[in-house]
């Protein structure tokens, strides 16, 4: 990106045509610090995919980057085939900050009004638009407040709203449900959920809050120290890690875990905290042989057996685990 | 297409009537204030009509190139400019405002030209008023108010060039510092700079001889500030010529006349006659006024070009 200003009109490639965003060896460094190191990655249109990582693992940074608010050290970088930071970039992307910060003394419907017209509006379009927006956003009872009196929920989705004024293909979200009350999170995230199919909308969407994005996206990238640890659907990745895990739900769990540990086909046997056993065997069938005998020797009564389900939030902790023991 | 925006938005952002108001107030309280003197002379002086003109067109030629659209316009203009990039950065307003499809470049003209707007408008504003205060302060005759009227679209041009001086200046500032108390303090000595310039280095122990000698009058803005403003005292007067003796607190500031060392200023000094002891005769013509123009237009272009690169390269948080 450092002649992104020089070629704001180049248009490059991609790899392939459905490719919204694509970054090869991204790299942002401030002083001593690699915010970003040499990250690849890309989005397909039409997806809604999730970054998530530890503070400081890069993503706001990652998200600046990639909206042409910060210039790259090395590498580069390209939302629909258009170098980053590029106005014809921004034309596809729009943008929602973490911390959202705005003119305090306009009104919502003024400054939404000035971001479309920013965006190439014509006033009159640019007006209809921030109507529209108000609306979308439940936000139409509050048009003509001053922004300055709003609370941190009605700025955050105000912020989303500014995003959208122009119509962008792709939305790029900083933490968008942060500040929200629990009504306007779900609310938001239906919406959000919504956008690929109903408006042709790829949504790139940073969250600490995983359950979120496990409702919210289709492919996930986790990132930590400014470099990609994992990136894949988030189906997939729930469907390896779940591969050859089972939960064995019953009673008297301590011996039973204790005797499970002797046999053959099981490679591991936890018991968490809450009384379950979690299995690791690669035999399926020999492990339900040896379940049942284990269960007739303790005297165990069987609440449930079955293959572990596996929440994001599961595949993320293990995936950074692995990581930080590498 | 969103530059009209930019304008807009900066255009409310500064012409907000309490804002206006006030910047009216200030802008004409020292001419007023300067102008109660002015009114002792004339009605001691007992002019010609001529006469009479002389010397309030002069004076108000004087107190606009000092104040009106001196001190005044530069002092309004580099702090309105040096908080349009740094002010919007530290709020965290620029953010959202960068990741529009608006290049930077025309985020920063925008501004720009919203802010050349505003300040000739104020000054229209306030040389207008000054006028008219002054007809009625002074009593004076209708011809000599027509041609104080008279000069003021040539002021306003003038001005624009102070505007685009201390705007870009500040502008480029803005970009490239983000501390606003660092650019108002570096401000306010670019100020003091341009225009006191000659003062400075005539204080300093400078003789007229030495400035000529090594051409010191080529990095003197405050002489190219003056010579810039030739055209605008030629023109300003409608066809007369204004006797340059009028000219005395303008000759020390920017030394663009020569002339005879004034021996009753002079009383008790020793030292040798410097600029501002000189009764103005005949312009110095150190440099045509084309040429100081040019300089001036030469320093607009550096430091839009240093601006508009500060802005593209920022990191925007």
């Amino acid at each position: 990106m450092s002649a992104m200003a020089n070629a704001s009109s180049r248009t490059v490639a991609a790899t392939g045509s459905d490719v919204m965003i694509e970054t090869r060896c991204l790299t942002k460094v401030y002083g001593s610090l690699v915010a970003v190191d040499s990250l690849c990655m890309a989005v397909r249109e039409g997806e809604i995919h999730g970054l998530v990582g530890p503070n400081g693992a890069g993503k706001s940074t990652l998200l600046k980057l990639l909206v042409g608010a910060i210039r790259c050290t090395r590498g580069e970088g390209y939302i629909k085939g258009h170098l980053i930071g590029s106005v014809e970039a921004r034309r596809v992307i729009g943008y929602s900050p973490e911390r959202p910060s705005f003119y305090r003394n306009m009104t919502a419907w003024d400054y939404l009004v000035h971001m479309a017209g920013l965006s190439g509006m014509k006033i009159g379009e640019a007006e209809d638009r921030a109507d529209e927006l108000l609306d979308w956003l439940d936000l139409s009872d509050f048009s003509d407040a001053v922004i300055g009196g709003f609370s941190a929920g009605m700025k955050q989705r105000l912020s989303v709203a500014q995003a959208m004024a122009h119509r962008p293909g792709l939305l790029i979200l900083d933490e968008p449900t942060a500040n929200l009350d629990p009504g306007g999170r779900m609310s938001l995230l239906e919406k959000l959920k919504s956008l690929p199919a109903e408006q042709n909308v790829t949504v790139l969407i940073s969250s600490h809050i995983l359950s979120e994005l496990e409702y919210l996206v289709d492919t996930v990238t986790f990132l930590d120290r400014g470099r990609v640890v994992s990136e894949s659907g988030v189906e997939v990745l729930k469907g390896a890690m779940t591969l050859d895990r089972y939960v064995l739900h019953a009673s008297n769990s301590e011996a039973l875990a204790e005797a499970l540990r002797g046999v053959e086909c099981v490679q591991e046997v936890r018991l968490g905290s809450d009384g379950v056993i979690h299995i690791t065997s690669q035999d399926m069938g020999m492990l339900q042989v040896a379940v049942l005998e284990a269960v007739v020797r303790c005297g165990a009564v069987v609440k449930h057996f079955g293959e572990e389900q596996v929440r994001l939030e599961d595949v993320y902790r293990d995936t950074m685990a692995e990581e930080r023991d590498r | 297409m969103g530059v009209g925006f930019v304008i807009r938005k900066t255009l409310i952002d500064l012409t907000s009537p309490r804002r206006m108001l006030g910047l009216v107030m200030i802008g004409l309280l020292v001419p007023v204030l300067v102008a109660l003197g002015w009114r002792s002379s004339l009605a001691a002086g007992r002019l010609s009509l001529d006469m009479e003109t002389y010397y309030v067109l002069s004076n108000f030629l004087t107190i606009s190139f000092i104040w009106v659209a001196g001190f005044f316009l530069a002092f309004v203009v580099s702090t309105n400019a040096a908080g349009f990039i740094s002010r919007e950065s530290s709020d965290g307003t620029l953010l959202p405002l960068v990741t529009k499809p608006i290049s930077r470049r025309r985020i920063v003209l925008g501004k720009l030209a919203a802010l050349v707007v505003n300040a000739v408008l104020l000054e229209a504003i306030i040389l207008v008023l000054l006028a008219l205060i002054l007809r009625f302060m002074l009593s004076m005759e209708m011809p000599t108010f027509v041609a104080v009227l008279g000069s003021i679209p040539w002021i306003l041009l003038y001005s624009l060039l102070v505007v685009l001086v201390f705007g870009s200046i500040s502008l480029a500032l803005s970009a490239l510092i983000e501390s606003q108390v660092k650019i108002m303090v570096l401000v306010t000595v670019v100020v003091l700079f341009v225009f006191g310039f000659g003062l400075i280095i005539h204080s300093a122990g400078l003789s007229q001889e030495l400035y000529e000698r090594y051409h010191v009058y080529v990095v003197d803005m405050s002489y190219h500030l003056g010579n810039a403003f030739v055209p605008t005292l030629d023109r300003a007067s409608g066809g007369q010529v204004l006797p340059a003796s009028r000219f005395q607190f303008l000759q020390a500031l920017t030394g663009i006349w020569e002339g005879e060392a004034d021996p009753i200023l002079l009383q008790g000094i020793r030292f040798s006659p410097y600029r501002w002891f000189q009764r103005p005769a005949e312009l110095a013509n150190h440099v045509s006024p084309a040429v100081s123009i040019i300089i001036w237009i030469a320093v607009i272009g550096a430091s839009m070009w240093v601006g508009l690169r500060a802005m593209e390269r920022k990191d925007v948080h």
